[in-house]
């Protein structure tokens, strides 16, 4: 798969920023093209439904607040975009081109960002999502976990702060699983332009169904050199002991599969991705 | 990107020569590895579990009898890929190896096939199949691949020396989305894509600019074909176009219905697996 079109979701709020730095930091390196989009449910959903009848004035006064934050929400997303796409010297088109200075566009969307995510994930390569840290709301992760599991797209997580790279020096966590393949073949766009790329095998012992030699060897058969590290007894959880790999070596990026254990599994005992999501420290590319 | 490690699972059947020539033509733009796999289960599984115990010299018959049998399969592919590399201009190589030319190597494995093949598909960029007409496990491994391992699977048939007219069958759903993303290696050394719109009578057309402007993104562009035509008849009418039009090759989504429907109703996807008229690139 090669990596072209990025698509990131703007909501209007300050994270908007870190989301467009990290688009454009890896756009660069991959000469692709980012679809930024503001996305905003219709104003007309802000009126209160409720068996008390509401005056006309105040359904107005309602109405009114809403689109005025709307609109002040949409003009924070365009100066951000304005303001990245002119840091990252990205050309602003309305037709997507692939090459050197990257091109990028600009649009708004009404609507849930689920239902935008629906219509717009299928022909997308890669859909960024600002950082999720500090939160364990099922609502705010529910966006990249359908994009990840329903539209089967990569994800790409921004950390809380934004990032002068993405994707030099990569660490891959390695469980043998069929999310940490996907994860592999889904992220090699960005491997093949590292500077360095490592494996971090949490308990190697249970890969036998996908041994780390063999995720080597199609890596090697791409022309991708990697090195290992093997995590015999973790003192921590696998989520915890790649973190902290990855903070310890200042790696710019963990790529490592996304929900590979059943949804209900990782409910019941608290799971690895959960873990990763709402406590990134870097940018992490999940694949599902 | 590119393709650098293709999968073909062969049994020794005359089948595999169809499936190792069209993976080491697609292989050849990019100097690819073909890792022919021959998956079987341990001879000494096949020993059946009876009330009577069998005598030591009925089992060690039983076990002796599929060692050969493995073994003359193993041969017979051997010989296949030799024939194969000499006229194509390949290099049979011992282990994976990324070199200037077209590689393909041997690879025995004995397990559970379905799973070995699984695990071997999911490291690996693309999956070649010979058609499943004769062979139901041969379907429902092609079936798991393209679904639960969502891995491309290219339906070997009449291997065109290049991929050079690339037919794209577009209805704005999700698998014929992800189809375009997995044959993108294909694409972008094709010399003509064209995409075949595949609107549903009596339904409100859908617009292109969606998976134009995705194309344009991967610096690629296409012409556009209209097709209207009711469910039944679209496995024909796909066929049909695509061999009129001499395409190289044809990528659809794959199982874009429910399995369900499909069995019951007998899809595009399931037909295409039993007898592709042409290579067709399928994915979910």
């Amino acid at each position: 798969m090669s990596i072209a079109k990025i698509l990131v979701p703007l909501n209007g709020s300050r994270k908007d920023r870190v989301s467009l730095e990290t688009a454009f930091a890896l756009a660069k390196r991959l000469h692709a093209f980012v679809d930024a989009v503001f996305v905003h449910p219709d104003v007309r959903e802000a009126m209160p439904v409720s068996d008390m009848p509401i005056s006309p004035e105040i359904m107005q006064s309602i109405y009114d607040a809403a689109d005025a934050a709307e609109k002040t929400a949409a003009k924070a997303a365009r100066e951000s975009f304005s303001m990245a796409a002119a840091q990252a010297d990205a050309r602003i088109v309305s037709v997507p081109e692939r090459g050197d200075p990257i091109t990028t566009t600009y649009r708004e969307e009404t609507g849930h960002l689920r239902d935008v995510m629906d219509r717009e994930a299928a022909l997308s390569d890669l859909v960024v999502f600002p950082s999720i840290a500090g939160t364990d709301s099922e609502n705010v992760r529910q966006p990249l976990v359908d994009v990840l599991t329903r539209h089967g797209r990569p994800v790409l997580l921004c950390a809380e702060r934004g990032c002068k790279t993405v994707g030099s020096a990569v660490l891959v966590g390695w469980d043998g699983g069929r999310a940490a393949a996907q994860a592999l073949t889904a992220s090699l766009p960005i491997l093949e332009k590292a500077d360095a790329v490592q494996f971090a095998c949490v308990r190697p012992d249970n890969t036998s169904e996908r041994p780390l030699h063999d995720a080597k060897e199609y890596l090697s058969l791409h022309g991708v050199k990697a090195c290992e590290t093997l995590i015999k007894t973790p003192k921590l959880t696998i989520a915890e002991e790649l973190l902290e790999t990855a903070a310890a070596s200042e790696y710019d990026l963990l790529v490592c599969g996304g929900y590979g254990h059943s949804r209900m599994m990782e409910t019941v005992f608290g799971g690895t991705t959960d873990y990763l999501l709402s406590h990134a420290s870097i940018p992490i590319f999940l694949a599902h | 990107m590119s393709l650098a490690k293709i999968l073909v699972p062969v049994d020794g059947s005359d089948q595999d020569a169809c499936a190792l020539t069209t993976a080491v033509r697609a292989a050849k733009p990019f100097n690819a590895h073909v890792v022919a796999l021959l998956a079987h289960a341990d001879p000494a599984e096949a020993v059946p579990i009876m009330g009577v115990p069998l005598s030591g010299e009925a089992m060690g018959a039983i076990i002796d009898g599929n060692t050969r049998i493995f073994r003359a399969a193993a041969k017979r592919i051997h010989d296949t890929v030799a024939q194969i590399c000499k006229t194509e201009g390949a290099r049979v190589v011992d282990a994976p190896l990324r070199q200037d030319a077209v590689t393909v190597s041997f690879r025995e494995a004995v397990g559970y096939p379905p799973r070995v093949i699984q695990a071997a598909a999911a490291l690996s960029d693309m999956v070649v199949c010979a058609p499943c007409a004769g062979s139901p496990k041969g379907f429902e491994t092609a079936v798991d691949l393209i679904l639960a391992e969502r891995r491309p699977v290219l339906l070997a048939a009449k291997p065109p020396q290049a991929f050079r007219k690339i037919m794209i069958g577009w209805n704005n759903t999700a698998p014929a989305a992800h189809s375009i993303s997995a044959a993108m290696p294909f694409l972008e050394k094709a010399q003509i894509i064209e995409l075949i719109c595949l609107q549903r009578p009596g339904a409100a057309d859908f617009g292109t600019d969606n998976v134009t402007a995705y194309l344009k993104a991967h610096g690629l562009t296409c012409s556009e074909v209209h097709l209207r035509i009711l469910g039944t008849a679209l496995h024909t009418s796909l066929a049909k176009s695509a061999c009129e039009n001499r395409a190289d090759l044809l990528v659809i989504g794959g199982f874009g219905h429910s399995r369900v429907q499909e069995t019951l109703f007998g899809g595009v996807t399931n037909t295409f697996l039993r007898d592709p008229p042409l290579p067709v690139l399928l994915t979910h």
